[in-house]
């Protein structure tokens, strides 16, 4: 300061000034009514209720002590909006202000909610939330951008769900602030730096859950305008079930969860073995199948008409030659049986006509010149003469 | 399968989902099906033994 301070009598002390202060304000700001969102909720071990009420502009501590907490029953959660009514209180050792509260009753859309809805409605009549902008998720990422902070629940649920679903993944983690001040330009520097690389095969953002003001960073336009250019499919799982972001309406996905998200960024492995397990079969199943036709298609041939029809003049031809060949053998037996029985007969016959029979029984044969004589005129008296027994010959002169 | 010609498990699997589409077709010959077969039967080796060797890794690309 450039001035000289002039020299007065009556410059207070501190405690002077903060009594100033606060008999000022605890006149003027007594019985009030204020609305807000109630954020960074505790309750202290002698049963009072800390909490800041805020705005997206301004915060104000309030306290609520253990007897009005045990005479009204509030039961106070952050994120909550509500319009608290109390006096205004100026605690000069800390020298700071902070209402107490003797009232808390529901209000309606608080401030950050509005500039959420606001801003909701604003990107919506731009088309950033429609259909046609989202692209499909891949079916099996082998590169998976994550952009949340290595430190949070929410990183080890959708590390744990990814181990568990798809650890054929490659996870690139981008560390980012997911609340607090910083947090939004981080998460943008993260998206982007996924989308200009482009190698990955689909972007994560995700923050487990907490207060709108803790899951304030993903209702930023800002964020929501990064979301919207990157160039990969990106899943956004900000808060629990009930939370619904800016980032989730521009997201290509919206995850209820960060374990939902890492769900619906891969398949299951099991699902995919057992998907294996049955394309092997099939091709198997198949193969077999192919075979068994050409096998069928063979024998379906050999029993065509054509074929059939050969088959048959071959049986016929076949029992034919087997028909002529008993006939020729029959034939050829009863020929010999009769041969065999004229034999006999002709030998009887023979017997018969033995003309050495007589001589066995003592008959004699006359012979001349070597002829049998069997007629008396054949004979001749003067021709030598030969007579034959049975066993011998004797010549007369 | 050699390393450079390795496909992705993605790959493997589409060529292993064409493969078992072409052996259902039954307009197929017989030569042709033994090949796809012995095709078929390679690539569902290689998708098994990624999906049963597979190991999730996790790296920071960022300085925090």
């Amino acid at each position: 300061m450039a001035d000289q301070i002039p020299f007065l009598f009556d410059i207070p002390s501190v405690t002077e000034l903060t009594g100033k202060i606060k008999s000022l304000l605890e006149q003027n700001f007594n019985d009030i009514l204020v609305e807000g969102e109630a954020s960074n909720v505790k309750q202290s071990a002698n049963g009072h209720i800390y909490f800041t009420l805020k705005d997206s502009g301004a915060q104000l501590p309030c306290v609520i002590w253990r007897s009005t907490v045990q005479r009204s029953g509030i039961n106070l959660t952050d994120g909550q909006q509500i319009v608290v009514g109390g006096d205004l209180q100026v605690y000069a050792p800390h020298g700071r202000y902070q209402l107490i509260v003797s009232l808390v009753q529901q209000a309606g859309i608080g401030k950050l909610q509005q500039a959420f809805e606001e801003l909701k409605a604003k990107l919506k009549a731009e088309g950033l939330f429609e259909d046609i902008h989202k692209k499909p998720l891949p079916k099996f990422p082998a590169k998976i951008g994550v952009v949340t902070s290595k430190t949070t629940a929410a990183f080890q649920d959708i590390r744990s769900t990814l181990e568990k679903r798809w650890p054929l993944a490659e996870v690139q983690l981008y560390h980012a602030s997911v609340q607090g001040i910083n947090a939004a330009p981080e998460i943008v520097k993260g998206i982007e730096y996924f989308s200009s690389r482009n190698h990955v095969d689909v972007v994560i953002i995700s923050r487990g859950g907490g207060s709108l003001e803790d899951l304030w960073p993903f209702n930023e336009e800002a964020v929501a305008r990064a979301v919207f250019a990157c160039e990969i499919p990106l899943i956004s799982a900000v808060g629990h079930e009930v939370d619904f972001s800016i980032s989730d309406f521009v997201a290509d996905t919206r995850a209820a969860t960060p374990t939902q998200a890492a769900v619906f960024a891969t398949p299951d492995i099991n699902e995919i073995k057992m998907l294996v397990e049955d394309l092997f079969r099939r091709v198997e199943l198949n193969t077999k199948g192919a075979i068994q036709y050409f096998k069928d298609r063979i024998s379906g041939l050999a029993k065509s008409h054509a074929l059939l029809a050969v088959q048959q003049k071959m049986m016929h031809a076949k029992s034919d030659i087997h028909r002529l060949t008993d006939r020729l053998k029959h034939h050829t037996e009863s020929l010999q049986k009769n041969r065999q029985s004229a034999l006999i007969q002709l030998r009887h016959r023979l017997d018969k006509q033995n003309p050495n029979e007589p001589l066995e029984k003592g008959f004699v044969r006359v012979w001349q010149d070597g002829k049998w004589i069997r007629k008396a005129p054949d004979f001749d008296k003067e021709n030598t003469t030969e007579l034959e027994w049975y066993n011998s010959r004797v010549k007369l002169n | 399968m050699e390393e450079k010609e390795r496909p992705s498990f993605e790959e493997a699997l589409k060529e292993l989902e064409l493969i078992v589409t072409q052996l259902e077709n039954e307009e197929i010959t017989l030569e042709d099906s033994v090949k796809l077969y012995e095709k078929g039967i390679e690539l569902s080796k290689f998708c098994t033994e990624i999906l049963e060797q597979a190991e999730l890794r996790i790296e920071q690309v960022n300085e925090a």
